[in-house]
């Protein structure tokens, strides 16, 4: 069975992938970051051409999206233990009508929550791209994740909607077993969030082992483990993967007006998580 | 019915679906290696003992179905059926049989079979192996524009010879490329065949630039795109060799069905001990391609 581990981009899932493996495993020293738990991500190219038995690079996006459903079955099917693999698409149904990721074999979902206006700060930087350009595409219910058909990458496509549209597909998609936990969370109240998470994925809770896990999962390890061998997962363009690591960024990197546009959008969910009070006040 | 036949991987096809990218024969054999034809595929293989998403296989047979293009059946290594879907294009089921299909008959019949590209140089055939989007197929194509000859793209099999030594077959003279690869290497695809009508992913013939007979296995790079800003390249060495060709074989998940297992290890340890290995790392944006054509020349020329 598999658990996802699910965010909008640039929420805090590496943090967490970081912590899970580092707990599971128990290792003196720690995990390297290109050697996480469950591969890659859920959308791995190497991952689907292997358990359909033809390229993705062959198929269209239509035929891709509705063979994927299959991929996370025969994975499932081919694994003794549990899964945890980290995925960045919302929670849509194929073209043929089915989850793009199958109830049958989940178990659970980690579904992480950040603050939509410091994922903004991070996803622009994350991309290469001005601030200005990435708000569109997080207001954008048509917004897709590694979408160029002109070359090929290591990643198929992900459909990601809208942030809002993001977090409803999985919170309140009837018959998961979900977890939300807040990126703000993890930082203020590490050890309580990562414990649940760990039982949550139905693993023994050990106090030491714990503590280590999350030292070895800190952003200082993180960020010198990227700096040393670089990180397979950052974007061609960026400077790095592991930027900050911080809360509240929005605060100096955004102009008002750059807050405002976000709000608009996304103040139901906001609220909903407690990023914005019930007098319009953004918390964080 | 009309029967062709042609020649690939050192191997005579009678075939009943025309195949413009292989090299056709001046004259017929009587019986051929291999015979391609349509007929009515099975939806299931009986007794099947592993299986993907979408096919299916036991020692001597394998299903393929694709929804919308065809199911193909291979059996023994001698033989194709193909069922056809009515919407399918010529091109389409083409794509699919001269991609896992024959993967999957070049495994039967015992040959190592690499995800790989191959070029022929002064001292014998070089193999470039990786993940999809590497630069395998994008580095022959930049060779070829120095001159190299092409031995196959991207499904590549060894055999050994009489001698014992691992020597690579010649494919078929063609090459596949990106659009934005194409660009790169000034190809104009308004002149290409598109590999399907909805991919951006054009069929480059390499015709005059084909190497028709098999050559001795020089070496091996196993292409690496990585966030670094510098090209690397270290020699790979001893367990480590015959881990890395286990690793690059054509849809590896095929030899458990097949149970070919047994055979793929000996000839990859063979292809490991005489073969040059290196690991060769660049930088993954922008993709530096003459770089890494003159790192990869040099290597193999020195």
């Amino acid at each position: 069975m598999i658990y996802w581990l699910a965010s909008y981009p640039k929420s805090g899932n590496t943090w967490t992938r970081a912590f899970l493996t580092n707990y599971w495993k128990n290792p003196d020293a720690p995990v390297d970051i290109n050697d996480f738990e469950g591969g890659p991500i859920a959308s791995a190219r190497g991952l689907f051409d292997e358990a359909v038995g033809v390229e993705a690079s062959d198929l269209t996006p239509e035929e891709i999206e509705n063979l994927r459903p299959r991929v996370y079955q025969d994975v499932a099917a081919n694994s003794k233990e549990n899964l945890y693999l980290k995925v960045h698409d919302a929670y849509t149904y194929t073209p043929s009508g089915v989850p793009l990721l199958p109830k049958d074999v989940t178990a659970g979902v980690i579904y992480i929550i950040r603050n939509p206006l410091d994922v903004l700060v991070s996803f622009a930087h994350h991309s290469a791209r001005p601030v200005e350009k990435m708000i569109p595409s997080m207001n954008d219910p048509k917004f897709a994740f590694v979408n160029n058909p002109r070359n090929l990458q290591n990643q198929l496509i992900q459909k990601l909607l809208t942030w809002s549209g993001h977090v409803l597909s999985w919170v309140d998609e009837p018959g998961l077993n979900v977890l939300v936990i807040r990126y703000e969370d993890m930082h203020a109240r590490t050890e309580q969030v990562f414990s649940e998470v760990a039982r949550f994925a139905g693993l023994e809770l050990d106090a030491e082992r714990l503590r280590k896990a999350i030292r070895f999962s800190s952003f200082d390890v993180l960020q010198a483990q990227e700096k040393e061998h670089g990180f397979d997962e950052k974007m061609p363009f960026s400077e790095s993967f592991f930027r900050k690591g911080k809360i509240s960024t929005w605060r100096e990197k955004l102009s008002d007006e750059q807050a405002v546009q976000i709000v608009a959008e996304h103040g139901a969910v906001m609220k909903r998580f407690g990023y914005l009070t019930e007098d319009g006040k953004i918390v964080f | 019915m009309t029967v062709t036949c042609y020649t690939a991987y050192g191997l005579t096809i009678a075939s009943e679906i025309a195949c413009p990218m292989l090299r056709k024969l001046p004259t017929v054999p009587e019986t051929a290696d291999v015979q391609i034809r349509y007929g009515a595929v099975p939806a299931d293989l009986e007794g099947a003992v592993a299986k993907g998403v979408l096919y299916q296989a036991k020692p001597n047979q394998f299903l393929l179905k694709l929804d919308k293009i065809a199911a193909f059946l291979i059996s023994n290594g001698n033989e194709v059926l193909i069922e056809r879907a009515p919407e399918a294009t010529d091109d389409e089921v083409l794509l699919f049989l001269f991609g896992s299909a024959f993967g999957a008959l070049l495994h039967q019949r015992g040959l190592l079979v690499l995800h790989a590209s191959a070029v022929e140089t002064e001292r014998g055939a070089v193999l470039f192996v990786g993940h999809s989007g590497n630069g395998k197929s994008t580095l022959a194509a930049a060779l070829r524009k120095r001159g190299y000859r092409i031995l196959a793209d991207d499904v590549c099999a060894l055999a050994l010879d009489a001698a014992g030594n691992p020597i690579v077959l010649p494919g078929f003279p063609q090459l596949k490329l990106w659009a934005d690869t194409a660009k790169k290497l000034e190809h104009e695809t308004g002149s290409l065949r598109r590999v399907r009508p909805q991919l951006e992913k054009f069929a480059l013939p390499v015709e005059d630039g084909f190497v028709d007979e098999p050559r001795p296995l020089f070496a091996i790079y196993h292409l690496i795109s990585q966030n670094t800003q510098e090209f690397k390249m270290e020699a790979v060495e001893d367990a480590r060799k015959f881990q890395m060709i286990l690793f690059n074989t054509y849809r590896g998940r095929f030899l458990d069905g097949l149970e070919m297992r047994r055979e793929h290890f000996k000839l990859a340890t063979a292809a490991g001990k005489a073969a040059r290995v290196l690991r060769v790392t660049r930088p993954s944006a922008p993709f530096l391609l003459e770089e890494l054509a003159d790192m990869v020349e040099k290597d193999f020329k020195q």
